[in-house]
């Protein structure tokens, strides 16, 4: 048992830093990882299946913008208690779908610990011109992510799927939510991060315009961007050349 | 005058497999920025043998960043090009805030395109496709299913890297001849602005849960504000945000005040 959830949490590590290391190419994906998981634990089609399975309902999960379903301890956990446990692709369905929720929270947790561990530690190392810092620092962050998540895989096959069930059931809902709801307002930080770059008062009419695409107009961010390329290209086109002497 | 420094190979290679680790270190503040700091390193190192000048290169590029990862290469390959141009240029008429914004114009329109292609067309094709012959028991699903995202992600990515460095580099040398690089850079800088006042409302969400029953009417706090002006709280929030950390106050202080409002809200109903 401890070996198999042993080898459940190595397909969930390699998940994660399919994406953190090996350039997110989309197959961190249930069909997939439920493949790997199966071939592990002796029992190939039953993973194909419940991967196969899981990809369809979790087709729409991208992983854009604010974290959603994390869907790699999702379908690894589901996965690898359905096949140990002799369970059905629907019971395993089931596990993986709270399962995901939760994971969610550890990888919100390591968003904000990377934040306040790799980040200024990656500052430090910048103005130390320690580069060998820099390559541990670039990659630090999904090395932690990928044990965490890795870690709570293990514990979760290990533990069995009526205790799984009940750790999730006891989460006070407000925290879940409460957390949840605070991960939809952090990429404010981003926002800000950038105009500290690139606001100048004088731009804050094109800013305004930015805003106001999406919002009024409905615009989706490759419709914003052209309107960006056009003002941009009208001050380029219609303003003196700087070279030129006045008359 | 010192002799011109010329990127090849040996430095060029490292920086594109390393672009595989753009979400090496993701984090709220930076994101890509990290990682694309690290890919950076071989060409930077390179074009920078004092240290002074490396560490001005390695601030330039310790910055938020994020796209779609298949397109990083691309930018990527741009910025090499561009730091070996200002690296040579001994005349002084680069400007090296023109590479931070070049990335910050370019990353908001790849990763539309980039989601909507890689996340939206050929991951939701392959998942029609195979998903459900996998769902069968089929393993031939699985295969069609790994093929059908990894061809068109390698290929972006090796021959965005090229067309990034070689166009970059030949784009640059045109433009900094005729003097267009500074009205360039103020032009990339109008699109950054567009952009990232576009990226609030798609990327900062602030939803309102609280509804109240007042005297046979329904008071629904969201549409109260929605009515005033859409967005209004995420862009609101984006602006507060920008004001503290030009006051200074540290990203962490921010992150653990927007997690603490996050639950009070949510404990109070409102959220």
């Amino acid at each position: 048992m401890v070996f198999k959830a042993f080898l459940v949490a190595l397909v969930a590590f390699y998940g994660r830093v399919e994406q953190g290391w090996l350039g997110q190419q989309m197959i961190a994906r249930p069909i997939w990882l439920c493949t790997l998981v199966g071939l592990l634990l002796g029992d190939l089609t039953q993973g194909v299946i419940i991967g196969g399975t899981l990809e369809l309902i979790w087709a729409g999960v991208v992983q854009v913008g604010a974290t959603p379903t994390e869907v790699v301890t999702g379908s690894t956990v589901a996965c690898g208690l359905a096949i140990i446990n002799s369970l059905s692709v629907a019971e395993a369905v089931t596990i993986a779908i709270p399962v995901g929720l939760l994971a969610t929270i550890l990888n919100e947790l390591n968003g904000t610990l990377v934040m306040m561990t790799w980040s200024p530690l990656a500052n430090a190392a910048v103005e130390e011109c320690d580069t060998k810092k820099i390559w541990w620092c670039g990659i630090g962050g999904e090395l932690t992510r990928a044990t965490l998540l890795a870690l709570a895989t293990f514990v979760a096959v290990s533990a069995g799927s009526v205790a799984v069930n009940s750790v999730i059931g006891a989460i006070p809902d407000v925290i879940r939510r409460g957390l949840s709801n605070a991960s939809k307002l952090l990429p404010a930080i981003g926002i800000a991060v950038l105009m500290q770059f690139s606001f100048d008062m004088k731009y804050v009419g094109f800013f305004l315009l930015g805003f106001v695409l999406p919002t009024f107009l409905g615009l989706n961010s490759v419709a914003c961007a052209l309107v960006g390329v056009a003002a941009a290209l009208v001050y380029f086109f219609l303003k003196p050349d700087s070279v030129e002497e006045d008359d | 005058m010192s002799e011109k420094i010329q990127l090849t190979k040996k430095e060029l290679m490292p920086v594109f497999w390393r672009s595989y680790q753009a979400l090496g270190c993701y984090s709220y503040d930076k994101q890509q920025g990290i990682p694309y700091l690290r890919a950076m390193l071989p060409v930077l190192e390179k074009l920078y043998p004092e240290q002074d000048k490396l560490r001005e290169a390695l601030r330039r590029h310790n910055t938020m960043f994020n796209t779609t990862c298949a397109f990083v290469p691309f930018c990527l390959g741009i910025s090499c090009a561009m730091e070996e141009e200002y690296a040579n240029d001994t005349t002084g008429s680069m400007d090296p805030e023109s590479i931070g914004a070049v990335k910050i114009a370019l990353m908001g329109p790849l990763a539309g395109i980039g989601d909507s292609f890689f996340w939206g067309t050929f991951r939701l094709i392959a998942c029609g496709v195979a998903a459900p012959m996998a769902a069968e028991g089929n393993i031939v699903g699985v295969i069609l299913y790994l093929l059908l995202n990894l061809i068109p992600s390698t290929l972006t990515r090796w021959y965005g890297f090229n067309l990034g460095y070689s166009g970059g580099r030949k784009f640059l040398a045109r433009i900094q001849a005729d003097g267009t690089l500074a009205k360039l850079t103020e032009a990339s800088r109008i699109l950054a602005m567009v952009v990232i006042g576009a990226m609030i409302p798609q990327i900062v969400k602030f939803p309102l849960a609280l509804t109240l029953e007042m005297g046979g009417g329904t008071f629904v706090l969201q549409d109260v504000v929605n009515s005033i002006m859409p967005n209004l709280l995420p862009l609101l929030l984006s602006i507060a945000v920008y004001r503290q950390i030009m006051k200074g106050t540290k990203p962490n202080v921010i992150i653990f005040a927007l997690m603490a409002l996050g639950i009070v809200l949510t404990l109070l109903g409102i959220m």
